[in-house]
């Protein structure tokens, strides 16, 4: 179903209209990038996109797959100019690409929430600038659909701010749960991955890095709870981004776990798509499709997080985890009986596997060097059994 | 509205078929089947097409999350009804949250309640450690040889509580001369014991030569003349006969200067020392130390200066904050968890055995001449106060890494050419260390190097009396 301006229309109470207003009158994105350098790239990021999906919402009628892959392509190529180039030719200081954490960030989420717009058929110029800068959402997860921007919650408002300052308690209760966690593990920086895989025994090795995707978890939860609580104050459920990841037992459950709403996009514009023309393939299209669609979509995640190799190398290994486990599940799984998939031990074994694959990429992930060479060194050192240490 | 029990056995079969087994069988319609592994992503796009083909709508879109979908959510495609579910709500109702959503029920007596306990906790913090744990706390800053413990991450950001903690206030002794040594993570001896450091050495291999002299290890990390006179203004009532300034590339670098300022809150939360120690240059050198503080009060307001300040005067957490912390990590957790960072940086010299290359100098156009003209004016001003100024230029990086450009400048002949102009004493070590020397980058040495920095220092101090 395609959203439409009729969605709005749910009458909304005072004191989360004046919540929302206040918001956006102090907690601006715009004001915030104004005091990191982002405004201007994100002010022409939101004007072309806005553009794009205009033009497309007038080609969808005639040509729908052309007209969207050429918007989706024209914001991809428009994200990674005004993130990435800079960086990558070597020429930081030109204003427009000044490094900073806050800004990447905004822009790759408006990157995101932009290609979700091109799903709508229709957008007023009004209703597009509320979406893309809604401010508890802008900077970060969860992924604000328009649908689910739209529709506004109903109800008593003070349920709402109960609701809100609830999950924002408990995002600050986990952010700060991270950081006394954060000295304790080996991925915090590229140097105190250097120690750590000079100097910790490969046990205690790989529990550090099993409680460097803690901390992740913590952190990013943490934060994501309290967009979710400020949204809900504003009178917008935003949706769910974590569902207790460490309880997942297989890599695809993991990510059905993990920053869900990314999941979502990626399952609905890269997956998808990529999978549907793979298993029309005429020889061995489930084969292929099983084993190639994890990657190319785990790249493309990867190389969204930031175009480097060490991302994207993040993403090869996840995509390649996904597409065995895609493999295990359809050849192997079937010819296991009922009691050995239902045992305790095999259960056990699937999540040890499971969680030690994710760790492992933590350290690609986490330290976010470029300097792939020593990172891939000490990744091999870790994988290795009994060479580290 | 929910699928009827033929439409969920239609479906059943239908994935019978598309999945070849009957792993479906008996699962309840409403169970998510990515979630619960039961299909996995390629599954569910056969399944999909396999509905496509015969006239469902889409699966995905419309409303249902990939995660949510379920037998009954592939009926109602299969039926062509559009069946959005809401969000998981189930996600929300942890026991926590319900707790939490209970006490909001009165959002400002939960607000109020919360303040009073975080200020009645920051209260008990500081009589326990004021009154109860002072000794800990002293053993903590290492008796006050250094303003933090030896790695910065266990440094608050208040130059004032630090001084107030250190030697140089709680026990100097009246009849030694006083040497001032200001610097960065270097100079401090990041990652070694405060003996170790450069500072410690220096002055024992004075001592040697029959120097009465106290050395204060007064070095934060950091490359910024501006810090080292917020830190001279805390001590400026000291007497003090030499101070010695510690510099690099990165001292009279603009764009490196920039980059410190921005990167570094203690620098800009430390803003009023900086405007005091203004008052004390003439009104004729003022210049380019307000140009210079005013890119410091544009860093502090997006550090959040005035709100951290107010945390550094009213709460003991901001000040006690790394002390605790360290109990934590290194105190209180066990052996196998604790906090290592000495003895692992100790056992790693990246340098060692490694080949490099290090571009010495600083480009001509980025030159901060504000920088330059702020410590001849800040010389001039220890001079009238009788005190000898020595310019100690620290080293850049393995000797033999280094790279001459005849495009670059390079911190020693600045040092050099501010020496001839004012009469300071310039120690140029940027090149008196070789690899192997460093710790985890060329910024931070070993034991061995810092005594050999300590005495070449000591040797330039007192050239004719070697012990």
């Amino acid at each position: 179903m395609s959203t439409t301006e009729s969605a709005i229309g749910v009458e909304r109470s005072a004191p989360t209209l004046g919540l929302r207003a206040a918001l956006s009158l102090l907690a601006h994105p715009l004001i915030v990038l104004t005091l990191c350098d982002g405004a201007l790239p994100a002010a022409a990021f939101f004007a072309l996109s806005y553009l794009v999906c205009v033009a497309h919402a007038r080609l969808r009628p005639k040509w729908p797959r052309a007209s969207f892959a050429l918007a989706a392509a024209t914001l991809t190529a428009a994200a990674l100019l005004l993130r990435d180039s800079a960086r990558l030719l070597g020429f930081a200081d030109i204003g427009l690409a000044a490094p900073s954490g806050l800004r990447f960030v905004g822009l790759s989420y408006a990157y995101l929430r932009a290609v979700h717009a091109l799903d709508c058929e229709k957008w007023s110029l009004r209703r597009y600038l509320r979406y893309f800068f809604f401010a508890p959402t802008f900077f970060s997860g969860p992924i604000l659909a328009p649908g689910a921007h739209d529709t506004n919650l109903t109800g008593r408002a003070s349920s709402h701010i109960a609701e809100g300052a609830a999950r924002c308690v408990s995002g600050l209760v986990r952010i700060t749960a991270a950081q006394v966690l954060l000295s304790l593990i080996p991925l915090e920086n590229r140097l105190a991955a250097r120690a750590s895989f000079a100097s910790w025994p490969l046990p205690l090795l790989w529990l550090g890095l099993f409680g460097s995707g803690i901390w992740l978890y913590l952190n990013f939860s943490g934060f994501t709870e309290i967009y979710i609580g400020v949204s809900r104050m504003c009178g917008v459920r935003a949706p769910e981004n974590f569902d207790n990841p460490f309880a997942a037992a297989t890599i695809t459950a993991f990510w059905q776990r993990w920053h869900i709403t990314l999941g979502d996009w990626l399952r609905g514009h890269v997956y998808d798509p990529v999978s549907r023309r793979l298993i029309a393939a005429p020889r061995h299209g489930m084969l292929v499709a099983s084993l190639c669609a994890p990657i190319v979509t785990m790249v493309a995640c990867g190389a969204w997080h930031a175009l480097s190799v060490s991302y994207v190398a993040w993403g090869l290994w996840h995509g390649a985890c996904l597409g065995l486990h895609a493999a295990w599940t359809r050849w192997a799984t079937p010819r296991l009986t009922a009691g050995v998939r239902g045992h305790a031990a095999y259960r056990a074994a699937a999540w040890t596997l499971t969680h030690a694959a994710v760790a492992a990429s933590w350290v690609l992930f986490l330290p976010a060097s470029g300097d792939i060479g020593a990172v891939a060194r000490l990744h091999m050192l870790c994988i290795a059994f009994g060479s580290g240490g | 509205m929910g699928a009827t029990v033929n439409e969920i056995e239609d479906v059943r079969a239908i994935l019978h078929g598309v999945l070849g087994d009957d792993r479906l069988e008996g699962v309840a319609a409403d169970i998510a089947l990515l979630k619960s592994g039961l299909l996995t992503s390629i599954e569910l796009v056969s399944v999909s097409l396999e509905l496509e083909r015969r006239g469902a709508r889409p699966v995905l879109g419309g409303g249902v999350a990939p995660g949510a979908i379920s037998l009954d959510t592939l009926a109602a495609a299969l039926q062509g009804r559009v069946e959005a579910r809401a969000a998981d709500e189930t996600l929300t109702q942890t026991p926590l949250l319900q707790g939490l959503r209970g006490a909001l029920r009165r959002p400002w007596l939960f607000a109020l309640s919360a303040l009073a306990g975080l200020l009645v906790c920051d209260r008990l913090v500081t009589v326990a450690i004021e009154q109860h744990a002072a000794g800990a706390y002293a053993a903590f800053l290492e008796g006050g040889k250094r303003l933090y413990p030896f790695a910065g991450g266990w440094s608050q950001d208040d130059f004032r509580f630090a001084v107030d903690h250190h030697a140089v206030r709680t026990r100097r002794s009246p009849s030694q001369r006083l040497t001032l040594f200001l610097g960065d993570s270097g100079t401090i001896g990041s990652f070694v014991a405060p003996d170790d450091s450069l500072v410690a050495q220096m002055e024992a291999g004075l001592q040697q030569r029959g120097e009465r002299v106290n050395v204060a290890n007064l070095a934060w990390f950091g490359r910024l003349t501006a810090k080292d006179l917020m830190l001279l203004e805390l001590v400026w009532d000291l007497p003090f006969d030499t101070v010695v300034f510690t510099l690099g590339e990165d001292h009279f670098s603009r764009s490196k200067v920039d980059m410190w300022l921005s990167r570094y809150r203690h620098v800009s939360v430390n803003l009023p020392l900086y405007e005091a120690f203004l008052q004390r240059i003439p009104q004729a050198e003022r210049g380019p130390f307000q140009a210079l503080g005013a890119r410091l009060a544009q860093t502090d307001v997006r550090h959040l200066g005035p709100l951290r300040r107010w945390g550094f005067a009213h709460l003991a957490a901001f000040h006690y904050g790394p002390f605790l912390q360290r109990v934590v990590q290194a105190t209180l957790a066990p052996e196998w968890l604790a906090a290592r960072e000495r003895e692992a940086m100790a056992q790693r010299c990246t340098t060692a055995g490694q080949t490099g290359t290090l571009a010495d100098g600083i480009d001509l156009d980025d030159i901060d001449a504000e920088q330059i003209a702020i410590l001849r004016s800040t010389i001039r001003l220890l001079q009238r106060r009788n005190v000898r100024v020595v310019l100690y230029v620290e080293p850049r990086g393995p000797a033999e890494w280094l790279r001459d450009l005849a495009t670059r400048k390079q911190a020693a002949d600045i040092a050099r050419e501010i020496g001839r102009d004012t009469g300071a004493t310039v120690v140029d070590l940027s090149r008196a260390l070789q690899g192997g020397a460093f710790l985890d980058t060329t910024a931070h040495y070993t034991a061995a190097a810092n005594r050999v920095l300590g005495a070449s220092l000591a040797s330039a101090l007192c050239p004719g009396d070697s012990p």
